[in-house]
């Protein structure tokens, strides 16, 4: 089987350090709060120990953690009572400004919106392959790409009209 | 650029922090290991307060300083996360298909001209570290002619008659060659610039003298008509240097002298270089072009990285470091370079640098530190993105030194993510190598141990078999997956007291890994018996094929209370498995003049090529008979 070869342990510290910026990336994504993510981080691990399903391969492995990911950062009721009420604005700053306006015109989209721009853009999955993760048909996905886009578009040219 | 590009570029600048990674691993592991509830509430309890402390921690420092470190590190950690590439069009897809095919068919190939030994431009010359990367040498062969670095004269022979076709003396260029590298029709000869005011003084013999880097590309398609096509110079001394492919890579060490007179010139505070490529002119490295590593700024060191390519019309690309370097490993994907820490006159950690080698250039991307010190460029091997490092750590307890071993895993940001400790206390590393999943230690003390260990976890190393026997070595050669050869020293006990004897070389059955056995020696001469092959890799030859082991040595041996020198010259070992380690011929050049020795083998076709200090030996493979001789 998949990933068998090595020990429990050994394991998880391989996907830790496979996944961790891939999990963290989505996850910031989807809360826009960094100690959401950081929550939703640990989270996904605890629950791939506790799982600890039998991974035929490094795609299924991959798409598997997406879906925990994007799961449990779903209704994000955020625990901790010390919130840090600063925006996301103030705490990620990019090399490029132009990077921080798309990023955070990304993340202004809807939540399911900007998911599959994550996961389309960014990871690379097919609509196809976001589908099976999302557990949803592919004119669903397509559909979503589509808005996503077209506001994405409005956003950018009302912002940017040169 | 896109918007699809600027969103991924900002998705890579982020990155789950380490501090993240440890507390979900703390808390995986952790609780795996106290089953007692009471002490997982306890430690969950804890670990709640530790939370809110970090929160805080991290609420109160959230300064402006943590968000430059933050997009200083991340484009680094970032590099390594990249998507895969897509196919894009089925006429692509189709092309990689057919370039796939192509491989394999050329892999096929090599593997036949490697297990091949009847192959007629067959030749065997510089002993490596890591295969595919080069390393400069004093003699280096197409198969056609030699080229040997001798008496500071570079000298082409043709190999089938050892007829000497050139020989170009350097002396009057203010140049002193002192190595080579072959690559196709181009001879790279490297060496060092020669300050007219020593030229003519000791210092010009003197091997420390450290002048700056000069470097001389020949086109030796004509043999007859070799020229100089390229000239380069890079101020300092250049510590080593590496090819990969085409590609030459140089590491330099260039002090700074601060004094009133360079503070008033700012020119002659930068470092400087020059390629005949670029221009005639002598160039300036400006300030804005060289990089420091945040924290260590002490040295008043420029590490100089400059590279250059054989296959195309290029640049001399040079990167300026405030640093310096001293043991350096390379991959065909890394350049490490290390650099120990002193404290209290006593290498307390080692720095490690590592430089990506992408577009025919050495690029900055992590450094780290582990404890301890190395002991040269095998204590530290590369696989699959791990670095693996043999170390020995010194400290000082109630005025008492205490040595500690251990060898230490670290990933492509080199942070340690394994490592293990207990190998040997009290003694001093003599030899290291890795080889595949397996990393293999000698120490010594009284006893040579040869420690055995599993590295087939990045995570957890841990040592498996130890053998002790008497004597030590200080170069380990793979045989085979199974066996390694090392060559030492021997280590007599009459006793009472241990005393050292001659040179000795063993062949290690390693495949059971809980049992090392050494499973033949052979040892030759007495105390005082020396052989450059036992600090210099280089200048030993072993080829499985011919079951051949030769290295250069000096016999001393004690006949009738008289101590004297019986053999200058060099042995040559029969070495297999069948019948371990036998002695095959021994080397005693004749007419031997005074300061002569051996230096280097060449194997060509069927020829064991003996290269001396003042000419070159011809003998027969099979039957080890002298065809032919010629002293320059």
């Amino acid at each position: 089987m998949y990933g068998m070869q090595k020990s429990k342990e050994e394991y998880m510290e391989f996907l830790i350090e496979k996944y961790s910026n891939m999990i963290y990336r989505l996850a910031l994504a989807r809360t826009k709060n960094k100690e959401d993510a950081e929550d939703v981080f640990q989270e996904v691990f605890l629950k791939i120990n506790k799982k600890m399903p039998d991974f035929e391969s490094e795609a299924h492995e991959k798409a598997w953690i997406i879906r925990v990911t994007i799961n449990l950062s779903k209704n994000i009721f955020s625990s901790s009572w010390m919130k840090n009420t600063f925006p996301l604005e103030d705490e990620i700053k990019f090399e490029d400004e132009k990077e921080q306006e798309i990023y955070f015109d990304v993340l202004a989209l809807p939540i399911k919106y900007r998911t599959v721009i994550h996961l389309f853009y960014y990871e690379g999955f097919t609509i196809k392959q976001i589908a099976s993760i999302l557990k949803t048909n592919e004119n669903t996905v397509k559909t979503r790409l589509l808005r996503a886009r077209e506001k994405l578009k409005s956003r950018l040219e009302g912002g940017f009209n040169d | 650029m896109n918007n699809k590009e600027l969103y991924k570029k900002a998705n890579n600048q982020i990155s789950a922090d380490e501090k993240l990674k440890r507390k979900v691993k703390n808390q995986i592991f952790e609780n795996k290991k106290h089953n007692n509830p009471m002490i997982i509430k306890f430690v969950n309890v804890l670990a709640v307060f530790v939370l809110i402390f970090s929160i805080v921690w991290l609420y109160m420092n959230k300064s402006n300083k943590q968000d430059q470190i933050e997009t200083i590190i991340n484009p680094h950690m970032a590099s390594q996360e990249k998507s895969l590439p897509k196919i894009g069009s089925k006429e692509n897809f189709i092309e990689m298909l057919i370039d796939s095919e192509e491989k394999q068919d050329n892999l096929l190939q090599t593997e036949n001209l490697e297990s091949s030994n009847i192959l007629k431009d067959f030749y065997m010359q510089t002993n490596e570290q890591v295969p595919g990367v080069s390393e400069a040498d004093i003699v280096k062969t197409d198969g056609n002619y030699i080229y040997y670095i001798a008496e500071k004269n570079l000298n082409i022979i043709k190999t089938d008659t050892l007829q000497v076709i050139k020989k170009i003396n350097y002396m009057e260029m203010f140049f002193m060659p002192t190595q080579m590298y072959l690559y196709d029709k181009y001879l790279i000869v490297i060496g060092e610039k020669i300050d007219g005011s020593v030229q003519n003084s000791t210092a010009y013999y003197d091997i420390a003298y450290m002048g700056d880097t000069n470097i001389i590309v020949y086109d030796v398609a004509e043999i007859e008509n070799i020229k100089e096509v390229r000239n380069i110079e890079i101020e300092g001394y250049m510590l080593t240097s590496r090819m990969v492919d085409d590609t030459v890579y140089l590491i330099i060490n260039n002090p700074i002298t601060i004094n009133e007179q360079t503070k008033s010139n700012e020119d002659m505070l930068k470092p400087t270089y020059y390629d005949s490529n670029i221009s005639e002119e002598k160039l300036f490295i400006d300030f804005s072009e060289i990089s420091y590593f945040p924290g260590e700024v002490e040295e008043n060191n420029y590490l100089i990285l400059a590279s250059f390519s054989l296959e195309e019309e290029n640049k001399l690309n040079v990167e300026a470091y405030l640093g310096a370097g001293s043991i350096v490993y390379a991959s065909k994907e890394n350049i490490y370079i290390t650099k120990p820490q002193f404290e209290n006159n006593i290498i307390k950690t080692t720095k490690i640098y590592r430089f990506a080698l992408k577009n025919k250039k050495a690029i900055y991307e992590a450094d780290g530190e582990v404890p301890g010190s190395l002991l040269n460029q095998f204590s530290i091997d590369e696989k699959d993105g791990y670095l693996r490092i043999a170390l020995t750590k010194t400290e000082i307890a109630q005025s008492e030194q205490k040595i500690k071993n251990a060898v230490y895993i670290l990933n492509k940001q080199l942070n340690t993510v394994g490592k293990t400790e207990n190998i040997t206390e009290g003694e001093n590393i003599y030899s290291v190598r890795f080889i595949g999943d397996k990393g293999y230690i000698v120490t010594f003390d009284q006893t040579d141990p040869l420690h055995v260990i599993d590295l087939s976890s990045p995570y957890a190393p841990t040592v498996l078999g130890v053998l002790e026997i008497p004597g030590y070595s200080t170069y380990l050669h793979p045989y085979d997956e199974n066996h390694i050869i090392g060559l030492g020293q021997e280590v007599l006990n009459d006793g009472e007291q241990f005393t050292l004897g001659g040179i000795k070389v063993s062949l290690f059955d390693i495949s059971d890994k809980m049992q090392p056995k050494e499973i033949s020696t052979a040892s030759i001469g007495q105390r005082g018996t020396h052989s450059e092959s036992l600090y210099n890799y280089k200048a030993l030859l072993f080829s499985k094929d011919n079951n051949l082991l030769a290295f250069p040595i000096t016999v001393m041996e004690t006949i009738n209370n008289e101590t004297k020198i019986t053999l200058q010259g060099a042995i040559l070992y029969d070495i297999s498995l069948e019948n371990g380690i036998i002695e095959r011929a021994r080397i005693n050049i004749e007419n031997l003049e005074e300061n002569e020795i051996i230096r280097r083998f060449l194997i060509i076709k069927d020829s064991l090529y003996v290269c001396t200090t003042k000419g070159i030996v011809k003998l027969e493979l099979s039957t080890m008979q002298e065809v032919n001789k010629i002293k320059f």
